[in-house]
């Protein structure tokens, strides 16, 4: 190969070389390609402007957007998704630094021990969500200062979003909360004070495992004796209002509160001797659990009779808190009226001790011929029902499940496995009459329970007295008596 | 939902806040294989738990080819030890006295549970000499099996949703699974106009659609569509967290819950309940 051939190779690499708009070589071939297919007269004297003219043509320009670029299609849902993800991955994180001593948080129940025992009884809300419950707690706990204790209390249902509450205990500031009796109808009567009654626990909502939580307000006894009346369903949204006759004097996150106050009061139930009245703590209706020693968990066929179980949450009256008046501290401030009307009250309707056994619930719906306990529960036994022997030591133990549930709160299921148990309340938050008796004088359906609640008129303010009815005075005729003469004579003339 | 698809199905449907335990899925997928195969189904699905006040039946359902353009749905019951029989659709009249009879009552959960108190002075059935009761002539005596069977067939109408576009007419004019389904979009899929009920549908455009020469054509409006439901507002459609699983609640059967999973061709629906029908519902809204 000689040197003309390499200079010729590389005038071909200069001629190829493509700077963005074709080369030299795919430009002079488009020339000579068009002067043999026009064949015009003077090529020569053409060729510039034919040159510049393919040129022009030829050029492109910036590239047009690739048609087929991946592109999201709802944006809306992406967010959602990555936010989700975001949070999920934020619960799984330990709420204390690994090279720092562990932080050590409330009593928080292990909630996925007792969801699998949960599951046997068919309450449940999958295995990935139960642990990130588990975790949510676990972050509440975290940012909640002064908790003692804290558990999944449920998970009420509504219209267009669900609510996850969880149940704490508070610590109490030393020397306690109390500011002596309040008077009946102040606003401070209306509330029952921390750690008392409706007000024992304190609850968080959250809209789903990986939301935030928010604590909700105290529960009022107006509000309770008020939700009593109505019926509604929730709808997912704590701000929105409750439209509702009769009136609820609150938005729903307070409706949302009484009526956990309200399941909590029926539901929460105990196993037999696990609890015993609390009395060094002074406070009313307190209950501890009793010593490891003297601690008789009932036997699993105790526990599948009604006998087995016991209410562990302070009853409500009708004026929506768990006591009457204290009429030994209020005292000379009460007119006697009050005081007669309070023990009236009092006498018709006697609180409730607490740790209460559950057969006597709704004994008034009974039929009289119905055998077993009360109508209110039903028990079910779940699981491997075999006995199994371990010795001396361990004595005959079974793995079944017993699961009590409220027949008036649908939804509210106890579960008790060896000498475990748990309460939880999953649904729709509305009280249901149709699982019980009707009531036996009316032949209606339990009492509130319907969701017309027409209410009675108030009292009418009785009809005034009459007055006594006398003659119109006539002053010149009282004057002088009459003479008994037909004609009044003139005193004048 | 089909028998092979419970686990994963039971996992869309939790949020509702009812499962099924370990011991109900394994005896589940034995009792319902051994019907599957008893009856000659092509497939077999899990419809439900209807619970009672001492025990609870487990309720599936069967497809066969009906006279009408849509298939019948053959409903078999069990109780605790999951041996499935067949739920015989009581007559109008039956069903009349049923209601007659119990009203709102909850079910007991033994299915030999008559209806009918005892009458005065009705003599003990007369055995034959093997010991088993001669029947006796007369009207049939109405069992709890009628009630859930009277039942279950109220709840299945109401509900059973499935995402449109799911089931198509075939050439011989039955209605089928879509091949080409491919799942509702994203957006679609929060809607309500997004679902039918899978069951023979009654409404008048409906009826019309499928009389119509080129009904194939028209495949999305053959089955009554949840929109049309009264009261409005008895479903609650939920989009998860993550947007990628719908659910639908039933408000007026509460413990119904269907799900769809955008884009894919999963979904189901289940029921889990005392098969009380919420009557107050437009109170309740």
């Amino acid at each position: 190969m000689g040197t003309s051939d390499i200079a010729l190779e590389r005038v071909q690499a200069l001629l190829k070389v493509d700077s963005g708009n074709g080369s030299m070589y795919n430009h002079l071939v488009r020339t000579v390609r068009l002067l043999a297919a026009d064949k015009p007269e003077n090529a020569l004297a053409q060729l510039e402007t034919l040159s510049r003219q393919l040129k022009e043509s030829a050029f492109s320009g910036a590239p047009a957007p690739e048609q087929a670029e991946e592109s999201i299609a709802a944006v809306a849902a992406e967010e959602q998704r990555k936010r989700w993800a975001l949070q999920s991955l934020q619960l799984l994180k330990s709420p204390s630094d690994h090279t720092a001593t562990p932080k050590v948080l409330a009593a928080v129940q292990n909630f996925l021990e007792d969801a699998s025992m949960f599951e046997w009884a068919g309450v449940g809300f999958g295995r990935q969500e139960s642990f990130h419950i588990a975790m949510s707690l676990r972050k509440l706990a975290a940012e909640t200062p002064a908790l003692d204790s804290l558990r999944l209390w449920g998970k009420l249902l509504g219209t267009e979003g669900d609510y996850l509450v969880a149940e704490g205990v508070l610590k109490m500031p030393p020397g306690g909360l109390s500011a002596g009796a309040a008077m009946p109808g102040t606003p401070e009567y209306d509330v029952e004070e921390r750690g008392e009654g409706a007000n024992s626990c304190s609850y968080w909502v959250s809209s789903g495992a990986s939301a935030g939580w928010v604590r909700l307000p105290s529960a009022r006894a107006s509000q309770i004796a008020a939700a009593r009346n109505i019926k509604r369903m929730l709808t997912g949204s704590l701000n929105s209002s409750v439209p509702s006759t009769p009136w609820f004097p609150g938005t729903e996150q307070h409706l949302l509160r009484v009526q956990i106050a309200r399941i909590s009061s029926t539901c929460t139930l105990a196993a037999k001797g696990w609890y015993e009245p609390d009395e060094e703590s002074g406070i009313k209706n307190k209950i501890k659990m009793v010593d490891a020693e003297n601690l008789a968990f009932p036997a699993s066929e105790e526990l599948a009779t009604q006998d087995g179980w016991v209410h562990a949450s302070p009853f409500l009256l009708s004026n929506g808190k768990s006591t009457w008046p204290d009429l030994e501290a209020l005292g000379e401030k009460l007119t006697e009226e009050q005081t007669a009307e309070i023990s009236a009250q009092a006498e018709a309707e006697p609180e409730h001790a607490m740790l209460e056994g559950i057969t006597e619930d709704l004994a008034e719906l009974k039929p009289e011929d119905a055998e077993g306990g009360s109508p209110a529960w039903s028990i079910k036994v779940y699981g491997d029902e075999g006995v199994y022997d371990f010795g001396e030591n361990g004595g005959a133990k079974t793995y079944r499940v017993t699961a009590v549930r409220s027949t008036i709160w649908p939804g509210a299921v106890t579960v008790a496995q060896g000498s475990r148990f748990a309460n939880l309340y999953v649904g729709y938050g509305m009280k249901c009459g149709t699982m019980v008796p009707s009531q036996k004088e009316s032949g209606l359906p339990l009492r509130g329970t319907l969701p017309l609640m027409p209410v009675a008129p108030d009292d009418i303010c009785d009809e005034p007295k009459d007055l006594e009815e006398n003659e119109e005075p006539n002053p010149i005729q009282d004057e002088a008596e009459s003479d008994k003469g037909d004609v009044d004579e003139d005193p004048e003339a | 939902m089909e028998n092979q698809d419970l686990e994963t199905g039971l996992k869309y449907c939790a949020a509702g806040g009812q499962v099924l335990n370990c011991q109900e899925i394994a005896g589940l997928s034995g009792g319902l294989a051994l019907l599957k195969s008893k009856e000659q189904f092509q497939r077999i699905y899990f419809w439900g738990k209807v619970f009672g006040q001492t025990a609870d039946y487990y309720v599936a359902y069967g497809l066969r080819n009906g006279d009408f353009e849509f298939p019948t749905k053959h409903f078999f019951f069990s109780g605790k030890e999951f041996q499935f029989n067949a739920l015989m659709q009581p007559t109008q009249e039956e069903a009349d006295r049923i209601v007659e009879l119990c009203g709102d009552k909850p079910l007991t959960g033994a299915a030999g549970t008559q209806l009918e108190p005892p009458k005065e002075g009705e003599e003990e059935p007369q055995l034959d000499e093997n010991g088993e009761p001669i029947p006796v002539q007369g009207p049939k005596k109405l069992t709890e099996a009628d009630r859930l069977a009277r039942l279950v067939q109220e709840i299945d109408f109401d509900t059973a949703a499935v995402p449109k576009g799911a089931h198509t007419l075939s050439a011989s004019h039955s209605v089928v699974a879509a091949n080409d389904f491919k799942g509702l979009t994203s957006s679609d899929a929060a809607a309500l106009t997004s679902y039918v009920h899978y069951r023979a549908p009654v409404s008048i455009a409906a009826l019309r659609t499928l009389a119509r020469v080129d009904a194939q054509a028209h495949a999305g409006n053959i089955l009554d569509g949840l929109d049309g439901d009264q009261p409005k507002g008895c479903w609650a459609v939920r989009k998860d967290s993550t947007s990628d699983l719908v659910t639908l609640r039933s408000l007026s059967w509460p413990g119904y819950i269907a799900f769809h999973v955008p884009e894919t061709k999963k979904f189901g629906g289940i029921y889990f309940g005392y098969a009380q029908k919420c009557y107050e519902l437009p109170f309740l809204l």
